[in-house]
């Protein structure tokens, strides 16, 4: 059963109690607390296996999916390969069966060597490195005890671990001090090439300030390499930095030292002790002890303690000037320790006026915009329809996001030079990149990719699309798919082999430089004053909730051809409210294998912005109505994508008067804001064919209303979302005073009965 | 956010025209609040980590 506190998923375990350096600004040794004295110097075997044991319970009982261990001192080499080994394995033997187990070390990285090396290597341990800067800067504190310098021998770790292991380096953690040039300080972490830096500020309290020159020396000092960082274009991760940044943006924080995430994280001590964060130590003698240990406490006695749970209120546990402070969302009132004074930690940081400055710099700095809809724009497409302008301004959003998705850093990593070929081709023809991204599919392959689900590959035939679009010539080795190669909006190379294939683009033509397979462009259907792409060949269309159907014959797309021009005719005379929304966005058909039982099927998909899917129709007035019912689907799910209409945590599930099934709040919105395209088209077509419209739309009015007062209702919607809702009622509120012949009403009434009594029967 | 101004900021960043080399920079940073948005399912649990490992 889930715990009412917040569970546990960070360990840092102490294996060892000494260090091999005497750096003065070490919280361990250095400050109040002395404890480390009285504990064993090295963490036993059998305290390692309660330790494990501990966490697994927690993982188990908690359902986590993951759980990091960090090994941590003292120095934790001092505890030698043998022992590390020994202490790793106890580690995975007992929780990885439980939870996924993350595990970090973090050294001075003096004693490094192969052999520790090959046991982190062994256990897949990131490893993080204490350095803070040049020589000069790091021997200013981090030395042995006898005065002499550690520089040599921590680059030495270093660079060995450069050259052995590269995928265990995790980064390097830099204690500020702001007699150190910055610039100098960063030009020499930078020359090291780790993933990531940190800079730590000192630690200090109110009653023990750090030394300074200036009320905001730190911020003064971080601002110079925030500076030099942006304008190096960010060469490296820097936490601090990232975090305000991310912060800023309404993510989360990376780090404990800023931010107003809840802290999950406990110490374990070599004798077993459990304790809260144990930078804890420089406020008071004792200060992180909880007075559990792992031979008599479980992880969910500690979650339960007040030292853990203070930690957890977000902006309501800060002091009451952090809650009315501007950057608080960034902030967080700093490092925990940082606020201590006279017994209480309800203070800002003793840091305050530092990270004031620097949030505020970061920010001015990132000033990005958002995209803007006006509020006629939303009333507009909330009444159920919308213009070109307001379909353009959704087109714009998609835009966006695929810009973002196409430049994650893993795509990049994983096709460095298909995201240059694309960097550079967007220099020169950004309309051309934006406009083949904004194909439907290629969205869904994106987001398919970053979830494990889609190769990389198909960011190549994206930039071989945008070159043979653009005239550019390019040779490049394309991704093959199912024999395939597809290139988005511009056509497929089919009859080919192997998983990859080099292609030549010139002058808008594509061919296989092994002259093999057949090219077939894009193929369109046409209606007065617009065409769609018929799209039967891109290997990522198939994410709807039908089958997508197969590659169609010449006749097929025929019919299609034939099928569109009509339902797009019939859209033009008696729809025209729908068609110049429909003109702006819908670029795509997508083909559906037609369903056995022979109904009408067809779909949008929330990543698919742009494409509706069908199978063939029975007649071109069906075709208008799905084509109408479904692009309101695709105009709500770019809505949504940019804005809250209801509270997304509220798990209640609604009645739909369509389904048999209870349906969350989102698809109760869709299912509402399409049924009032689907009572419109029936409403209007009574004039031509009274039977079936008229119980149509008796029947879809009726359902529609019930479902609008069912969201007015959950006490769910944002207060966009009301205003949404609202305007949604304000459409079908004149139909419903429509006259229908009486007979029809009372079908229609008692169906509706008839549904909701089956419903509550059934729940 | 001001419901009732004429225009309404989305979550959505406006990065249409900038250019993709800044863009990449801006991932995992700026717009992983965006990103997090349209993939719900692969944001994580936000949660205080350990400033004294990396
Ligand atoms: S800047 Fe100062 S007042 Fe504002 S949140 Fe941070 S510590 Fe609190």
């Amino acid at each position: 059963m889930k715990g009412h506190h917040l569970a546990l998923r960070q360990f840092v375990v102490k294996v060892h109690t000494r260090c091999d350096l005497a750096c003065d600004h070490c919280y361990v040794y250095e400050h109040a607390d002395q404890s480390w004295q009285a504990k064993p110097k090295v963490v036993p075997p059998e305290t390692v296996t309660r330790i494990a044991e501990r966490i697994s319970d927690h993982a188990r009982s908690r359902g986590l999916s993951d759980v990091s261990v960090i090994l941590h001192g003292g120095e934790p080499l001092l505890a030698g390969p043998e022992r590390l080994d020994e202490i790793l394995t106890i580690l995975n033997l007992h929780i990885s069966p439980a939870a996924e187990l993350r595990l970090k070390v973090h050294t001075n990285a003096v004693l490094l060597s192969k052999r520790y090396l090959d046991v982190f290597d062994k256990h897949a341990v990131q490893i993080g490195v204490s350095l803070d800067g040049d020589r000069e800067a790091n021997d200013r504190h981090r030395r042995y005890a006898n005065g002499r310098s550690s520089y040599d021998q921590v680059v030495r770790g270093i660079e060995l671990l450069q050259r052995h292991s590269p995928h265990l380096f995790s980064g390097i953690l830099c204690t500020i001090d702001t007699a150190n040039d910055p610039i100098r300080v960063y030009e020499s972490l930078l020359r090291l090439q780790p993933p990531k830096i940190d800079f730590l500020l000192p630690h200090a309290t109110w009653n023990d300030p750090p030394p300074r020159r200036s009320e905001t020396d730190y911020a003064d000092w971080l601002g110079a390499i925030y500076d030099r960082w942006e304008k190096d274009a960010r060469p490296v991760r820097i936490r601090l930095f990232d975090s305000i940044i991310r912060t800023t943006y309404g993510q989360s924080s990376l780090s404990e030292a800023i931010g107003v995430e809840p802290s999950s994280l406990v110490v374990i001590d070599t004798d077993g002790s459990y304790e809260q964060v144990d930078s804890l130590k420089v406020a008071y003698d004792g200060a992180p002890a909880t007075g559990l240990d792992v031979f008599r406490d479980s992880l969910d006695e500690v979650a339960r303690h007040p030292g853990i749970t203070a930690r957890q209120n977000g902006v309501d546990g800060l002091s009451a000037t952090c809650q009315a402070c501007p950057v608080v969302s960034s902030c967080g009132g700093g490092l925990y320790p940082h606020r201590f004074r006279d017994n209480s930690f309800d203070n800002p940081s003793v840091y305050c006026a530092d990270l004031f400055q620097l949030i505020s710099h970061v920010r001015e700095a990132t000033p990005m915009q958002a995209h803007q809809v006006s509020r006629q724009t939303i009333e507009n497409l909330a009444a159920g329809y919308g213009g070109e302008a307001e379909i353009r301004s959704l087109i714009g959003s998609q835009v966006s996001i695929r810009r973002a998705l196409i430049t994650d850093e893993r795509l990049g990593s994983a096709e460095p030079d298909a995201a240059r070929t694309l960097v550079d081709l967007d220099e020169a023809f950004r309309g051309v990149v934006n406009s083949v991204i904004a194909h439907p599919y290629v969205r869904v392959w994106a987001v398919g990719f970053l979830q494990g689900r889609a190769p990389a590959g198909h960011l190549r035939n994206i930039a071989a699309a945008v070159a043979a679009r653009s005239g550019t010539h390019l040779k490049i080795r394309a991704d093959v798919r199912s024999g395939a190669v597809h290139l988005p909006t511009v056509g497929t190379l089919v009859d080919v082999d192997g998983d990859d294939l080099w292609i030549e683009v010139d002058e808008g033509r594509v061919r296989a430089i092994d002259g093999s397979g057949e090219w077939r462009p894009v193929r369109t259907l046409h209606a007065a004053g617009h065409s769609v792409v018929v799209e039967d060949a891109d290997p990522y269309r198939d994410c709807h909730q039908w089958p997508a159907a197969g590659r169609l014959s010449d006749a097929e797309v025929a019919q299609w051809q034939e099928s569109f021009a009509a339902a797009w005719e019939l859209i033009a005379s008696d729809y025209s409210e729908y068609l110049p929304g429909l003109r702006a966005g819908l670029t795509t058909l997508m083909p559906l294998r037609p369903d056995p039982t022979g109904r009408d099927v067809s779909s949008a998909a929330r990543h698919a912005f742009g494409a509706v899917a069908a199978a063939p129709p029975a007649d071109p007035a069906t075709l208008a109505l799905l084509l109408i019912h479904e692009f309101q689907h695709v105009k709500l799910g770019a809505i949504l994508d940019m804005y809250d209409l209801y509270d997304e945590t509220v798990e209640k599930t609604f009645y739909a008067p369509w389904r048999p099934d209870p349906r969350p709040l989102e698809g109760l919105l869709q299912g509402t804001y399409a049924h009032i395209a689907v009572a419109d088209f029936w409403r209007r077509r009574r004039r031509v064919a009274p039977d079936p419209a008229t119980h149509e739309f008796a029947r879809w009015r009726a359902q529609t209303a019930e479902a609008i007062e069912t969201l007015a209702g959950s006490g769910a919607l944002t207060e966009l979302g009301d205003a949404f809702v609202a305007r949604m009622r304000d459409t079908l509120a004149p139909w419903l005073l429509d006259r229908l012949p009486h007979e029809v009403e009372e079908q229609a009434r008692a169906a509706s009965a008839a549904h909701l009594e089956a419903f509550q029967s059934q729940s | 956010m001001n419901h009732y101004g004429t225009e309404i900021p989305s979550a959505i960043m406006d990065i249409c025209d900038e250019p993709l080399s800044s863009v990449a920079k801006y991932n995992g940073r700026e717009l992983a609040s965006m990103l997090g948005r349209i993939m719900p399912e692969t944001s994580r649990v936000g949660v205080a980590a350990f400033q004294a490992s990396i």
